[in-house]
């Protein structure tokens, strides 16, 4: 009997102890406001932790020395970005990233990071796009661009589009915006007049616009992905195709395919000289003249796994290509010569999807 | 009837005792084996078996089986939120590796295996036991973590039992259920309905630091459950039990996410019609099931392209014939053949999926050393049109080291097939993907006072190993998810368990405590510099403790339990991580006693000390809560 009872209070004390241990280790350590200008530097947009996990933006130096791992929840004191970080850009001196499943664009003074201000409300908003009058345009899943005014953070105005609007261009006093799908398929471009702001136009490319660039001419590339999964062929897959569109009457130009309906090519980026242009296919990254007649498939950096996106820092002629990996670890940024030669890897966070280039 | 006034559970406990005296004449009784029990009973030598106490059963209400599992066992168990998605996770290996049966048969679903535990209302059930470790030898696929086994076993004795269950707690939820049997030494009839609903609306602190009422998580259920059984003058046990569960579950935004307006309603049917022929010093049964689950999942909030609209439904027809037979004083035998028809329909999938499967299995029990070790020798053979299955054998031994010290140990094989999804899913599925399997190592001492000592004390310790190679996991491969057999995990660690009952004058006192240390870690490494290699599976906490302690004293009774779930990572490479809580809960019972009827009324504090915490990742909990609870017993 004693003895048994010498176990109890002793496991009794275990638990108690076990209780004060773990009340007191509790306490959450604030990090101290930083003192550095991150306004010259990358910011890595990250969706995060799927499926539940929050976004993070990760911050380098220019050279790649001096990194912030989640630079917003660090200087909002630990406030998460929220869920599925998906965009940042640049307007003026402050960063718009834009946070998709949380239905959030927040608002950060570029210098210090802290958060100004938000806009809440526009249904899975995707990409921001500054048209310069003092106005921005996001794209949103509702199948509508919003207008808004960065400085005040309030909607101005909307446009309808075609389905899952994603990547926009301002092209001379017109916003292009790419109608990807969605979780269906769009095979069309809706052109919108900016100070009207009315749909002026629409374009029908191929299936799931995914990059847009203006070449060294003024002309309009379009990078339609094609309808079907890399590798996972299925009926219905169509080819992806490179378009070259005139802007001052829509016709095409040059219309390039792709020779498989179960590898696709996604995104589109240009150098500064504006004559040649880069995408993801299966395996890496290619290139691909605007001059030539022909698609060249000219791979220029291998990378089995697959990039997940592709930016370029067109005052450098640095490509930008991450690396998500599986979403559940950090993932990777690979930086490239035009040429392809790697100039070094910068460790994102979980998902790296989009990078930004500071002023 | 009337002069029965004895508790609903220990009619329960004595059903065993009766079941064991229902044929003496035709079985010839080993020591400490029931031959009419279970192969889970009979042929488990080796493995750490725990059985949930009857009365922590019939006085959960209508509580869902993993609340009760978490408060009460060593399981770890992912709550997504209150009454959300709670999710299995034993010995370091995930929800789908783990399963739930009912009266023998696999509740988990084919199209994804995974099964919620917050939706199977605990009371339901006379008896709940889990099966540590691997037991595919036993039960086929899906056996690497462990077993839980549902059952609902008849009572063949004058009997007549009516009671009403209702409760009222925080965050408006109300919830009753109506329990009646009738049983005499012919038939046993079991009729049980529940209804529970709740808002879930409790207070929660968002990010920003404003106080904010949980939106969209109210979960309305709904349930029956008939058991009917005929004892035929005790050589022939046949019956049916049924089972319909309709569940409508809100699905609630996470703390980093938009609002959320999607909802899930479920509903399964579920019969099991099965028949024991006693023979001489054995049985033979045969078994037939017939489950079907439907599951609709609606998300409208968004417009025309977002909105949507799943609609799955999966069947498990199986039947099964084993032979359970005494061969000499020290032998036991089990032989059986199982046959399983799996069939799922879905929009994600091409065309109805159907699947072929049969298993057959030989089971030794074998008792030496004055039949006071026993040793088992399982083997079994699964066959699959899907797949080449492995051969599973397991060995085990268990014997007293000196006085009431036992030792357990066991080595087996086991595995876990592909699901529906795994394999069909469009787009990503991946039909070349191949059978997880698994070798298992337990090895356990058991201590246990002696039944006549004035206290009454029990303690298991349990060391336990696994390598499960060929790990499903869906890897994207840019925006195309895609399962693949990629890793091998090592899951190890440790179990401790200790139970006591004491009395102290008129105050009897019950404790219980559990701790478990689990690692499980990435072994493969994916490429040179993996930072996943060798790191810790996220989700599995390395420390886990649970303790409750009872007082019973005339006809009231006082319960405390706490339970501490350690540090979880929630990344892969094991940067992020989610701090440990605590949870603590206390109760007071009193039972009222009018003639032969009785009256209980429980009164319970949740999360005594407002703990504010998480589970899984930006998924709030709520802080204290309180229930009450009445119930009225006729006999």
């Amino acid at each position: 009997m004693k003895n048994s009872l010498n176990t109890i209070s002793r496991l009794m004390l275990l638990a108690f102890s076990m209780f004060l241990l773990y009340s007191c280790a509790k306490d959450e350590d604030t990090p101290p406001v930083s003192t550095t200008d991150f306004s010259e530097g990358i910011f890595i947009v990250n969706e995060g932790l799927f499926p539940s996990g929050s976004g993070s933006v990760t911050w380098f130096k220019m050279d790649g020395s001096d990194r912030t791992p989640k630079l917003f929840e660090k200087s909002n004191n630990l406030l998460p970005l929220g869920n599925l970080a998906q965009s940042m850009t640049i307007i003026n001196n402050d960063g718009f990233i834009v946070v998709n499943n949380a239905n959030i664009i927040r608002a950060v003074s570029l210098k210090t990071f802290q958060q100004k201000g938000a806009i809440e409300g526009i249904n899975l908003p995707r990409f921001i796009v500054n048209t310069g009058d003092g106005n921005a345009w996001v794209s949103s899943w509702d199948n509508k661009v919003f207008v808004f005014d960065p400085e005040a953070l309030t909607v101005q105005g909307e446009v309808s589009t075609g389905t899952g609007p994603e990547k926009m261009m301002k092209v001379g006093e017109a916003l292009w915006v790419l109608n990807q799908g969605g979780y269906s398929i769009d095979s069309t471009i809706t052109i919108i007049d900016i100070n009207a702001r009315q749909v002026s136009q629409t374009v029908m490319v191929y299936p799931k616009p995914t990059g847009i660039q203006v070449d060294e001419n003024g002309n309009v590339w379009v990078m339609c992905s094609g309808h079907g999964w890399n590798g996972w062929p299925a009926s219905g897959d169509s080819r992806g195709h490179l378009v070259c569109i005139d802007p001052s009457d829509y016709s095409i130009l040059v219309d390039l395919e792709f020779p498989e309906t179960d590898q696709h090519p996604e995104k589109l980026e240009i150098n500064a000289g504006g004559d040649e242009l880069f995408y993801i296919y299966p395996g890496g990254i290619y290139k691909q003249s605007i001059a030539s007649a022909n698609l060249e498939l000219a791979k220029i950096m291998n990378h089995a796994n697959g990039f997940y996106s592709l930016d370029f820092d067109s005052k450098n002629d640095v490509i930008y290509a991450t690396d998500a990996g599986d979403f559940q670890q950090d993932g990777w940024v690979y930086r490239f010569q035009t040429t392809g030669t790697l100039i070094d890897s910068l460790q994102a966070g979980v998902g790296p999807t989009d990078v930004c280039i500071g002023n | 009837m009337r002069q029965l006034l004895i508790i609903f559970y220990l009619t329960l406990t004595a059903s065993w005792t009766f079941a064991q005296k229902l044929h003496p004449d035709s079985i010839y009784m080993l020591p400490d084996v029931r031959v009419s029990a279970s192969k889970i009973v009979t042929y488990s030598a080796g493995q750490k078996v725990e059985s949930i106490d009857s009365t922590l059963i019939s006085g959960s209400g209508n509580v869902g089986l993993g609340e009760l599992l978490y408060r009460n066992s060593s399981l770890n168990i992912n709550r997504y939120n209150l009454n959300g998605l709670n999710l299995l996770s034993v010995r370091g290996t995930t929800s789908s590796q783990s399963s739930v049966y009912w009266n023998g048969f696999q509740l988990n679903p084919p199209n994804n295996s995974l099964i919620d535990l917050s939706i199977i209302p605990a009371n339901y059930f006379n008896d709940i036991s889990i099966l540590y470790g691997g037991s595919s030898s036993l039960y086929g696929s899906g056996n690497i973590g462990a077993g839980i086994h549902l059952n609902n076993k008849p009572v063949f004795k004058k009997l007549q039992y009516l009671s009403f269950y209702n409760s009222i707690a925080s965050f408006h939820e109300y919830s009753g259920n109506i329990k009646a049997i009738y049983a005499n030494p012919k038939w046993y009839f079991k009729t049980q309905v529940m209804g529970r609903k709740a808002q879930n609306d409790f207070r929660y602190k968002s990010l920003e630091g404003e106080y904010e009422n949980f939106a969209n998580a109210a979960l309305r259920q709904k349930g029956f459950m008939q058991d009917v059984f005929r004892n035929f003058k005790g050589r022939n046990i046949s019956g049916i039990s049924l089972w319909y569960q309709e569940n409508d579950k809100e699905i609630p935004a996470t703390l980093t996410s938009k609002p959320a307006d999607a909802d899930q309603k479920d509903r399964s049917l579920r019969g099991v019609l099965s028949s024991k022929q006693f023979i001489p010093k054995g049985f033979i049964s045969a078994k037939l099931a017939v489950f079907n689950d439907y599951e609709h999942y609606i998300d409208p909030d968004s417009l025309q392209v977002l909105e949507i609209d799943s609609e799955i439904e999966t069947t498990r027809i199986q039947g099964e014939v084993s032979m359970n037979k005494q061969i000499s004083k020290s032998t036991m035998f089990d032989a059986g053949v199982e046959l399983i028809h799996l069939t799922g329909k879905s929009v994600n999938y091409a065309q109805q999926i159907n699947q072929q499967q049969a298993g057959i299995y030989l089971l030794i029990s074998q008792r030496f050393l004055q039949n006071k070790w026993v040793a088992n020798l399982k083997m079994r053979q699964d066959f699959n049109t899907d797949f080449t299955m492995p051969f599973t054998p397991s060995l085990g031994l268990e014997g007293p080291v000196i006085n009431n010290l036992k030792i357990k140990a066991t080595v087996s094989k086991n595995f876990r097939i592909p699901t529906f999804n795994d394999l069909y899913w469009i787009p990503g599925g991946n039909s070349e993907l191949k059978p997880e399997t698994s070798w298992n190592q337990d090895i356990g001492l058991l201590y246990k006072t002696d039944t006549a000592s004035r206290i009454d004390f029990y303690s298991e310790l349990t060391a336990f190993n696994s390598m499960v190679d060929d790990w499903i996991m869906w890897i994207p491969d840019g925006a195309l998810w895609s399962p693949l057999n990629i890793r091998r995990v090592w899951a190890r660690g440790i179990e401790a368990t200790a139970k006591s009952n004491v009395s102290f004058g008129k105050v009897k006192a019950g404790i219980m405590a559990n701790y478990t240390y689990t690692r499980s870690t990435n072994e493969k490494k994916l490429y040179d510099n993996d930072p996943v290699y060798q790191k810790q599976l996220i989700y599995i906490p390395k420390h886990r403790f649970q303790l409750s302690l009872n007082l019973v004293f005339a006809y009231w009774v006082v319960g405390v339990d706490q339970s501490y779930t350690g540090e979880r990572y929630v990344s892969a490479d094991n940067t992020e991580s989610m701090e440990g809580y605590l949870l603590t809960n206390m109760y007071v019972q009193k039972s009222l006693i009018f003639n032969n009827d009785r009256l209980i009324l429980k009164a319970e504090i949740l999360n005594l000390l407002n703990e504010e915490y998480q589970a899984v990742l930006y998924y709030p909990m709520p802080g204290r809560s309180y229930s009450i609870s009445i119930q009225l017993i006729i006999q």
